[in-house]
């Protein structure tokens, strides 16, 4: 992503998540880290990026490869459940922050939460790539999964086996 | 609320944020207050993928360019649904208009 034209507007990256227009109802605040930055709007500060730029750079300044991840936004949805949510991947460091994020959004969903990563979680987090196959994102290394991933699935650990 | 079908329309062009959205759907319906606490009620979307998503998470521009149609369902209601009794329960829809994309409650 280059741009020529870019206004740096002075806010850190580096452990940013994606504050959403809504907040969760059980948040998981311990396991969060959230320092002042986290809390500013991420729509808002892209949408002011994109706007100090006038547009002129396009879709090529902030889509990856022009597919459905726009922003390294990607969809995740949790089988059972029909409501599905969005990851920007790009707001997270490792597969730890990634699992906080998601235990915020659909740990309500199981009664032990999610505890995706843990060896006793009976819940997997796969990803489907660039090539449409379905892959164990614990099994690959962060940026492997940020450069490939298309599509996040969270499903029981049994049922991950259906895949192959 | 949930199981009426209201003919009104929005036009997303003229909103600029899920805030004034939200704003905008609470005075239509006159549940100032109801629609931010998320406790009562989960609006969702189908996209241009015709996945449903709630509303909130992408960037609004995003939002405006791939949503479809609106739902909106009471929290208890998205904690029972399923895939096959989604599009059966009763609940607020809203559609969108391809061309206006204007959304129609």
């Amino acid at each position: 992503m280059v741009c020529d034209s870019v206004i740096d507007l002075g806010l850190s990256l580096r452990t940013i998540q994606h504050e959403p227009y809504h907040t969760s109802g059980q948040s998981v605040g311990e396991y969060r880290e959230v320092t002042d930055e986290l809390k500013s709007n991420r729509g808002e500060f892209l949408q002011k990026k994109h706007e100090a730029r006038n547009g002129r750079c396009g879709k090529e300044c902030w889509s990856n490869e022009g597919g459905r991840k726009k922003w390294g936004y990607v969809k995740v949805t949790m089988d059972g459940f029909v409501v599905g949510r969005k990851v920007c991947v790009l707001d997270h460091g490792g597969h730890s922050t990634l699992a906080h994020q998601l235990e915020d959004m659909f740990g309500m969903q199981s009664v032990t939460g999610l505890r995706l990563f843990e060896r006793e979680s009976e819940f997997s987090l796969v990803y489907k790539d660039k090539e449409g196959t379905w892959r164990n994102a614990e099994d690959v290394s962060w940026k492997e999964l940020v450069e490939n991933v298309e599509r996040l699935r969270i499903t029981r650990r049994n049922d991950f086996l259906l895949f192959f | 609320m949930q199981g009426t079908a209201v003919g009104r329309a929005v036009d997303l062009t003229l909103l600029r944020s899920y805030d004034e959205l939200i704003s905008e759907l609470e005075k239509m319906f006159e549940i100032e207050g109801e629609l931010r606490s998320k406790d009562k009620w989960a609006i969702v979307f189908t996209d241009d993928e015709g996945d449903m998503m709630l509303v909130g998470d992408d960037p609004w521009d995003e939002f405006c360019k791939m949503a479809k149609k609106l739902f909106i369902y009471s929290s208890d209601e998205v904690k029972k649904m399923s895939s096959k009794s989604l599009l059966d329960d009763e609940c607020t829809m809203v559609q969108l208009e391809p061309d206006q994309r204007t959304v129609k409650l």
